[in-house]
């Protein structure tokens, strides 16, 4: 029989996982807003509602629900604070000729950008593994 | 089209082959071209992958080049879930090949 202390810590458990879910749609759909505040605000609930499972003398449930609300709502609100982008100005000016590189393509060759010289070119950076 | 990115040939090859795309990607896994760009984002949020939560990826960014090898458009993302809108692209190259 599920108490308050079981029910509050599996709510937060739900709380961040359901947060978590939301936040990662968004990301896929490039729509994620600058400040995810209202996304922080929901992992500081879950946070909430852990201690207050705790408080209640929850059983196991209560405790394994509490401490997932904590490492999961725990990482996000690491993750949101510390990786966001450096203030850093692009190393290319409009005008000015492209920095010339060379680099790798996905058969394993070497390519250098200025093979290309005689044709437009969109240069794309990808952000790397998700 | 170039793209390209701090992941390995084997991960862009890879990407290519799954998402059925016919642009050339190119494979910065030391991000010497990105540190070239000054584009590299230091701890950023990744998903392991066997290589750790947080590491240096890139800054996303588009350029658009001319035939002379100039600069064009370029721009540089603020945030990293966002990305430069293909609207924006699109009308950077067609104001570039009006002109």
């Amino acid at each position: 029989m599920l108490d308050y202390g079981g029910i509050t810590g599996l709510a937060g458990l739900a709380t961040t996982l359901a947060n978590l879910w939301i936040y990662n749609l968004k990301v896929r759909e490039v729509r994620v807003p600058l400040r995810p505040y209202g996304h922080i605000l929901f992992m500081l609930l879950a946070i909430g509602l852990g201690v207050f499972s705790l408080l209640a003398n929850p059983g196991y449930l209560g405790i394994i629900g509490a401490t997932g609300a904590f490492i999961i709502a725990g990482f996000f609100l690491i993750g949101v604070t510390i990786s966001g982008l450096p203030e850093k100005k692009i190393a290319a000016e409009v005008g000015k000729p492209f920095p010339d590189f060379q680099a790798v393509d996905s058969n394993g060759r070497p390519f250098r950008l200025s093979h290309l010289r005689g044709e437009p070119v969109c240069l794309i950076f990808f952000r790397g593994w998700w | 089209m170039v793209t390209i990115s701090p992941d390995t040939v084997g991960e862009t090859a890879t990407m290519k082959r799954k998402h059925g795309i016919g642009m050339r990607m190119l494979s910065d896994e030391s991000l010497a071209v990105t540190d070239l760009y000054n584009l590299r984002h230091d701890n950023a949020l990744a998903t392991g992958g066997g290589r750790g939560f947080f590491r240096p990826l890139a800054i996303p960014a588009t350029i658009l080049i001319d035939r002379d090898g100039i600069v064009r458009w370029l721009f540089r993302s603020v945030d990293f879930r966002v990305r430069s809108n293909p609207d924006d692209v699109l009308d950077a190259a067609q104001s570039y090949i009006r002109s």
